[in-house]
């Protein structure tokens, strides 16, 4: 009977514990929370090495009536990131939380330093997904593009996240989410591409296109939107495209929906060589000028030399692009290299070298379809 | 000499108690997954790099073969344990020096399991509770299952299994369609040597194996124990390739170098558009408490009955209570969670000891000398 009482005890005492304890400390009170969905990044006019951080916020009372955008915009200056986080708690009534962070943008001046300076916070984060989408701002402050009104979504976030979403049907801009734009740059020593955002003509609004050329960890250039449509033909990376090429005076606009890309280093006596080869597949979405019977394959067949032809040269433009205007190797020749051949990769300055290395490119467009597409 | 009075109570268990060898797997399933859920595979990595998956298959192969070498060493001695039989086997004053080897080996691990528990709930899931309520929760529940004998903590594994696989499973699934091949080129870009150096680290993060030379007097017949041991350490060669496959494969292995928990960090990748949950880390939660609970229960069995058994005590509940406020207690010794990072790093050396050399030298002694327990 005691030995019972005392059993009895101890689960009344582990019960009271287990209901009395848990969530004293850990409350996670929705209504006292301040999601934050995306930041800006620029520099600051305060002093050098500070950063201007905006903060685009969700707004739960907006959200509730239906605002839009239902986000309120702060801007903090900070020499780090997690200063300018702790600078803005002063004034934000709600503990700041980063579970639904999805967007960092970053203004043009910002993004000619070091990125990995930049990335650390977000990296370390642990309440942060990597799989947040980046966007660097040509001609621009990041805090400019998160002041703008979102059109179709809630918030700037939202909008962009949408944005970014459509990546596979378009071939006028490039990037991803962000571990996937780490891990390019960390295979290509620093080098490589990130996704654009500019105005538009009137500066209303935020356009998604061309690209952000690194090199070293820093942007020192710009692709725009026709420039990495040529380099998306060698990178592995939207499969749709769309260009319109002259045969005779007819203009037809070919949709690329099938794209394979080889990228074939050769060394031959201690020289680096490579064959670069395309097949791509499509169909005919339109004709302007004179309307050729394209039920007759020799003029499918001399449609598709042109269209070749066309593409090729997109390609040894995209090449001359960036092996000469820039020099850096962002199409990722130099990985193609070291997945072959690693020890010849390490034993080169692959930077130095780049520029001068020959790519053999062989292209091959083939017409699906001429008379429907979807 | 060395038969404490509790442990060796309990190995006399009648035979209608005993438990159908099939059970081993689940053992084994549950008592060797813990932590790493979270840090996998960023040590085989840091050797390894992107060929940490080759290095686990390798790993796998000596998995296998220390499974085939436990089982044959408990089918010799069904009705003992290790720490019973090793003293006919190796006489008693060095038996009783690797028995301490063992319960060492056991107090570190406990420790190192305690601290890692503190450091996920203080990043992750409670990081404004004092650590030590989570803490005592855990211990408290330990305390409950061990005092009850391997028996009813085996009971518990089986009821706890399926928390640990089925969330798992959609994950992994999930994780693979987005995971990038490129990453594992080149194949074999620094040779061999890393790759093996990664495939003995491996071996040797297969702590909780051990629990075979404990379980042969609770199974009714350990000869039959063989087939589903491979079971068992085979899912979880399985598990820990696909984790490290969806690792390498969707962040890569220079981020898994510099991340401080790989697993976690790869989860949060995973996105599944229009599925009302946006992150899936919540799946990867009920499947760590499982495993770092369960396993925090079989060690401070081993370690308490362990301790009964070496210094010939009677009092399981005080000893029990007393191991787990020891673990509590070196949980403050290791001041920074760095530490006990570094600590996870070389206890492959320990491990590889205790799981495979002093079990591998036991049964040549067994042999040689011709030692046979009663079946």
């Amino acid at each position: 009977m005691k030995r019972s009482g005392i059993k009895i005890g101890v689960v009344m005492i582990i019960f009271c514990i287990l209901f009395g304890l848990t969530g004293c400390w850990d409350v996670r009170d929705i209504s006292k929370i301040a999601f934050v969905t995306a930041i800006g990044l620029d520099k600051s006019q305060i002093s050098d090495g500070y950063y201007r951080v905006t903060f685009e916020i969700i707004a739960p009372e907006k959200l509730k009536s239906g605002k839009r955008p239902a986000t309120i915009i702060e801007a903090v200056d900070g020499q780090s990131i997690g200063e300018a986080i702790e600078k803005l708690q002063t004034r934000m009534p709600r503990v700041i939380n980063f579970d639904h962070f999805r967007v960092l943008i970053v203004g043009e001046e910002q993004c000619k330093e070091d990125f990995r300076d930049i990335i650390s916070y977000f990296q370390k984060n642990i309440d942060i997904a990597l799989r947040f989408r980046i966007g660097l701002v040509q001609n621009g402050r990041a805090e400019d593009i998160l002041n703008y009104k979102p059109r179709f979504h809630r918030t700037i976030a939202g909008e962009y996240v949408a944005l970014t979403e459509l990546d596979n049907d378009n071939s006028l801009s490039y990037g991803g989410a962000f571990y996937k734009f780490m891990q390019d740059m960390q295979n290509n020593q620093g080098n490589g591409l990130a996704c654009r955002v500019t105005k538009n003509g009137q500066g209303q609004m935020m356009v998604r296109h061309g690209s952000a050329v690194f090199k070293n960890w820093k942007v020192v250039g710009w692709l725009n939107n026709e420039e990495i449509q040529e380099a998306n033909w060698i990178m592995d990376h939207n499969p749709t495209t769309v260009i319109a090429s002259n045969k005779g005076q007819t203009t037809y606009t070919y949709h690329a929906n099938r794209k394979a890309v080889h990228i074939n280093p050769e060394v031959t006596k201690g020289k680096i060589s490579f064959t670069l080869r395309i097949n791509v597949m499509g169909d005919i979405i339109e004709q302007k000028g004179e309307h050729e019977d394209l039920s007759k394959l020799e003029n499918v067949a001399s449609l598709e030399k042109i269209l070749t032809q066309d593409i090729e040269q997109q390609v040894k433009q995209a090449l001359d692009k960036s092996q000469n205007y820039f020099g850096v190797d962002y199409l990722g020749l130099g990985h193609e290299l070291y997945k072959k051949n690693p020890k010849i990769f390490r034993s080169l300055d692959w930077n130095a070298i780049y520029p001068q290395v020959p790519v053999k490119v062989i292209v091959q467009a083939k017409i699906d379809t001429f008379g429907a597409f979807k | 000499m060395f038969e404490g009075v509790a442990m060796i109570n309990e190995t006399k268990i009648k035979i209608s108690d005993k438990m159908d060898p099939r059970v081993i797997a689940i053992v084994i399933i549950i008592a060797v997954i813990e932590f790493e859920l979270f840090v996998y595979p960023k040590n085989i990595v840091m050797v390894a790099d992107r060929d940490a998956w080759l290095s686990i298959v390798l790993g796998s192969i000596i998995s296998n073969m220390g499974t085939w070498l436990l089982v044959k060493l408990a089918a010799r001695f069904p009705q003992e344990n290790l720490f019973q039989y090793q003293q006919r086997i190796l006489g008693k004053y060095m038996a009783f020096f690797i028995s301490l080897g063992y319960l060492l080996f056991w107090l570190v691990f406990l420790v190192m399991l305690l601290k890692d528990t503190v450091a996920a709930n203080k990043l992750i899931f409670l990081p404004k509770t004092p650590f030590l309520v989570p803490l005592l929760f855990f211990a408290i529940g330990a305390f409950w299952l061990a005092s009850y004998g391997l028996a009813a903590v085996i009971r518990f594994f089986q009821i706890m299994l399926p928390f640990l696989i089925i969330p798992l499973l959609p994950i992994y699934f999930l994780a693979f369609r987005i995971v990038e091949w490129d990453y594992f080129q080149p194949i074999l870009s620094n040779g061999w040597v890393p790759v093996l150096k990664g495939a003995v680290l491996y071996a040797g993060a297969i702590q909780g194996l051990e629990i075979v030379l404990f379980l042969s007097p609770f199974l009714w017949d350990v000869k039959k124990a063989l087939v589903p041991g491979l079971i068992g350490i085979n899912t979880v060669n399985i598990l820990a390739l696909s984790h490290s496959v969806i690792a390498i494969g969707i962040i890569g292995a220079d981020r898994i170098k510099q991340s401080l928990w790989p697993g976690i960090d790869t989860i949060q990748l995973i996105s599944l558009p229009g599925f009302p949950v946006e992150r899936f880390e919540l799946f990867f939660t009920l499947p760590w408490i499982t495993a770092v609970f369960t396993t925090i229960c079989l060690i401070t069995y081993l370690l308490s009955y362990g301790v009964l058994q070496v210094f010939h005590i009677n009092w399981p509940r005080g000893i029990i209570m007393f191991m787990l406020l020891a673990a509590i207690f070196g949980t403050y010794l290791i001041p920074r969670y760095v530490v006990s990072l570094l600590m996870r790093d070389y206890f492959y050396i320990p491990t590889l000891t205790f799981i495979y050399l002093v079990p591998a030298l036991t049964l040549l002694g067994a042999v040689f000398r011709e030692k046979r327990g009663d079946s």
